[in-house]
């Protein structure tokens, strides 16, 4: 039997794998499992990673943690998409230009409008995000998600969360603490290995030593159980993916009724990008880029510009990155979730989000005794590599199909020898074709057809329907359609109030549960 | 420009009131706030039932005096159909304002262009030598007792909104033989009461809200009424 569980690291991905087990364990009835959170007080939490997907709506309702809490407790704010700025063409010809990754999906289930979209002549053809959902025009205005008088995690509009990752942790730790997760603070002064590999036991500087059938390394970038002594080895990925390094800045609002955008903003540079994201008293700014195509100093310049005159009196903190991951994120009796299975730049804010379904997963497929850990190890490890493959290929997508060439780093992105051979296959299918769903077999994918589609015709590419157009014969319906989501988009700007309106009220009145 | 100011002898030193309820304020709601201590007198005439205030988002008890929006089934010839007047119409134009921080502080306010002020009929507000009248200070007791009141339902409402008995629900009724209904309120589910544990069953007892809940429900078979109102 499984009977003890010791999760090393107090971060977001820790507290999270925490409240997972503590639910399908059923911790606070349970009396032969026992799931220990164990928490070095020296080694700092990286904290960045303020950006979600609506997954984590889903979860945090799953924990029982009422979403008024999680508003007032993080500096939470409503994330509805991700802005992409300057990434399709060089800014010196078309500054501004920009598309939107919405969370608001276009039902297509029924009635597929997307070729229809194709169909429309190029120079006059609307926005893609703005032509099949009324959420782009929602996030342009700044408006909210929902109103005050909807019951918790419902809106009018699909939607996820900025929020601050510190506080975040504590929430998650209070909330695992109630569901019956043990927690100590200790230094770890050495892993305890059987002959065959297999962790036994962690000493701890002031604890002794901690026994556990199943280790749980959430010891971030370190990979302090699964890399260091267990030994598995990382795939560096930085032959797809280019970006290094992340230098971050934490810019108050010039006042307390300054607008909050309703949407990540991710503004491409000529080494990397620039990510946005407003919470309630600070927005969270931070450059990504490739320290082979700049400097640190002219990235933390890059940066500065950006952020203006105010940057001035503020400071920055550099994180390197590594990209790519372990070999394996689960070896003999140790799995590993968060940084330490490793790291992809926050351009979907795939963190939490890769954090989260692997915790998940984990807490699901548990293994009932330790015959069992090789099969739960094995599919663990099936599923988790193909995440990350996936996850690898998307954001390479939205670098692939850019037009940019002002830099060396733009070439290189978009050199065919850079992209990985499953999006190649993929992009060559829907040259004639736009996406399926059945592309996507495993809603494991983790970005599936809505996420393309919006990635894909946000970046205009070209798919050809000359052959096919005799398919498309509802061109009626169609703008149909088309009519009723620009019209939908007008009533809910009547309805929706601005982002910072509806926090304040969140924090004022709370939201109700039904 | 607004028309409700806060009460002076400066002012409205010379100013009378006629008592009577100003039915033309509400003669298009489809309903008004009431208090939990209004519902056994209430619950006989009108559906009472919960609504989410569309500014916070919080429950409000209401009664129901039309069937849909703008619609007000009560109020004919500027006279009230019903028996009991819900008593949030007794006090125009009179009002509290209360100091958010310290709820002990209030001011008194008066809605200057209401039609039941005059400055020949009626009971005065303040006596001669600028003092109030007791006329005054009785109107302004009874403002009191409204306002704490509310404060109760207020607490009634967050206890049966935190013990999740509330369900947003329809309510049905017929007309001409067609099955027609109410939308947007929230009732209290009776499974979920019942099924609730004996010691907050107890503790729903002990504090009154118990009758009030069955007083909520009971009312509910009064819609009919409202639609015999609309033949």
């Amino acid at each position: 039997m499984i009977k003890k569980i010791i999760i090393l690291g107090g971060g977001a991905a820790g507290w999270l794998t925490a409240n997972h087990l503590a639910i399908s364990l059923d911790l606070k009835c349970n009396p032969d499992v026992e799931v220990t959170l164990i928490e070095s007080p020296k080694i700092p939490t990286v904290g960045v990673g303020e950006g979600t997907v609506p997954m984590m709506r889903e979860t945090l309702e799953y924990f029982g943690i009422r979403e008024t809490d999680f508003f007032r407790k993080c500096d939470a704010t409503f994330k509805q998409s991700i802005k992409f700025v300057e990434w399709l063409d060089n800014p010196n010809t078309s500054p501004g230009q920009f598309y939107h990754h919405l969370f608001d999906y276009p039902s297509i289930n029924e009635f597929n409008i997307v070729p229809y979209w194709l169909m429309k002549d190029v120079p006059d053809r609307e926005r893609f995000a703005g032509s099949i959902s009324p959420q782009e025009s929602i996030c342009e205005q700044g408006l909210a998600p929902k109103s005050i008088t909807h019951p918790e995690y419902k809106g009018y509009l699909e939607y996820a969360y900025h929020l601050d990752a510190f506080k975040f942790s504590e929430l998650l730790a209070q909330n695992a603490k109630r569901l019956g997760v043990k927690y100590f603070q200790a230094e770890i002064v050495d892993v305890n290995q059987a002959v065959d590999g297999t962790i036994e036991s962690i000493s701890t500087d002031s604890k002794g030593k901690a026994l556990a059938d199943l280790f749980i390394d959430c010891s971030g970038f370190s990979s302090f159980l699964l890399g260091k002594h267990l030994g598995v080895k990382f795939v560096d990925k930085d032959d797809v993916l280019f970006v290094d390094n992340a230098i971050a800045m934490q810019v108050p609002y010039l006042d307390e009724s300054s607008p909050i955008a309703s949407n990540t903003i991710a503004t491409a540079k000529s080494a990397g990008w620039i990510w946005d994201i407003g919470l309630t008293s600070r927005r969270g700014v931070g450059h990504v880029y490739s320290s082979n195509h700049t400097s640190h100093d002219e990235a933390e310049k890059v940066l500065r510009e950006y952020v203006g005159k105010q940057a001035d009196q503020l400071s920055c903190r550099r994180i390197p990155m590594r990209v790519g991951h372990r070999e394996v994120f689960w070896y003999k009796n140790c799995v590993a979730i968060g940084l330490a299975q490793g790291f992809v730049e926050p351009l979907e804010a795939t963190g939490l989000l890769l954090f989260d379904a692997t915790a998940r997963m984990l807490a699901e497929l548990m293994p009932a005794n330790k015959m069992q850990i090789e099969s739960s190890a094995k599919l663990f490890n099936q599923r988790a590599l193909r995440s990350w493959e996936k996850v690898i290929d998307f954001i390479k997508l939205h670098y692939f199909l850019s037009n940019r060439d002002d830099s060396q780093f733009w070439i290189d992105n978009r050199a065919e020898s850079s992209a990985t051979q499953s999006l190649l296959d993929k992009l060559a299918m829907w040259k004639s074709r736009p996406p399926s769903t059945y592309d996507f077999y495993s809603r494991f994918e983790t970005f599936n057809l809505d996420n393309y589609l919006y990635v894909l015709y946000g970046m205009n590419f070209e798919t050809d329907l000359s052959d096919t157009k005799g398919r498309f014969q509802k061109q009626k319906l169609a703008q149909e359609i088309f009519r009723d989501i620009s019209g939908r988009g007008e009533y809910l700007a009547s309805q929706l109030e601005f982002n910072r309106e509806l926090i304040n009220k969140i924090h004022q009145f709370g939201m109700q549960k039904c | 420009m607004t028309t409700i100011v806060q009460l002076n002898k400066e002012q409205h030193q010379n100013l009378r009131l006629v008592e009577k309820p100003e039915l033309s304020l509400v003669q298009d709601k489809n309903m008004v706030p009431v208090l939990a201590q209004e519902i056994p007198q209430l619950a006989t005439e009108l559906p009472l039932v919960f609504v989410k205030n569309a500014q916070t988002g919080e429950f409000t008890l209401v009664a129901m005096l039309g069937l849909q929006e703008r619609q007000n089934l009560m109020i004919q010839d500027d006279k009230w159909l019903g028996g009991t007047l819900p008593s949030c119409l007794t006090h125009s134009p009179l009002g509290l304002s209360i100091n958010a921080a310290d709820k002990t502080q209030f001011a008194v306010t008066i809605n200057t262009i209401s039609e039941n002020i005059s400055e020949s009929e009626g009971h005065s507000l303040f006596s001669e030598d600028g003092t109030e009248s007791d006329y005054l200070k009785k109107r302004i007791e009874v403002l009191k007792n409204y306002y704490q009141c509310g404060e109760s339902t207020y607490q009634f409402t967050k206890l049966i909104v935190d013990l999740e008995l509330l369900e947003q629900q329809t309510l049905s009724y017929e007309l001409k033989g067609q099955k027609q209904s109410v939308s947007g309120i929230y009732l209290v589910n009776e499974k979920k009461l019942n099924d609730l544990e004996n010691e907050k069953f107890i503790e729903l007892r002990n504090n009154g809200a118990l009758s009030a809940i069955y007083g909520h429900l009971v009312s509910l078979k009064t819609i009919d009424k409202l639609v015999k109102r609309l033949k």
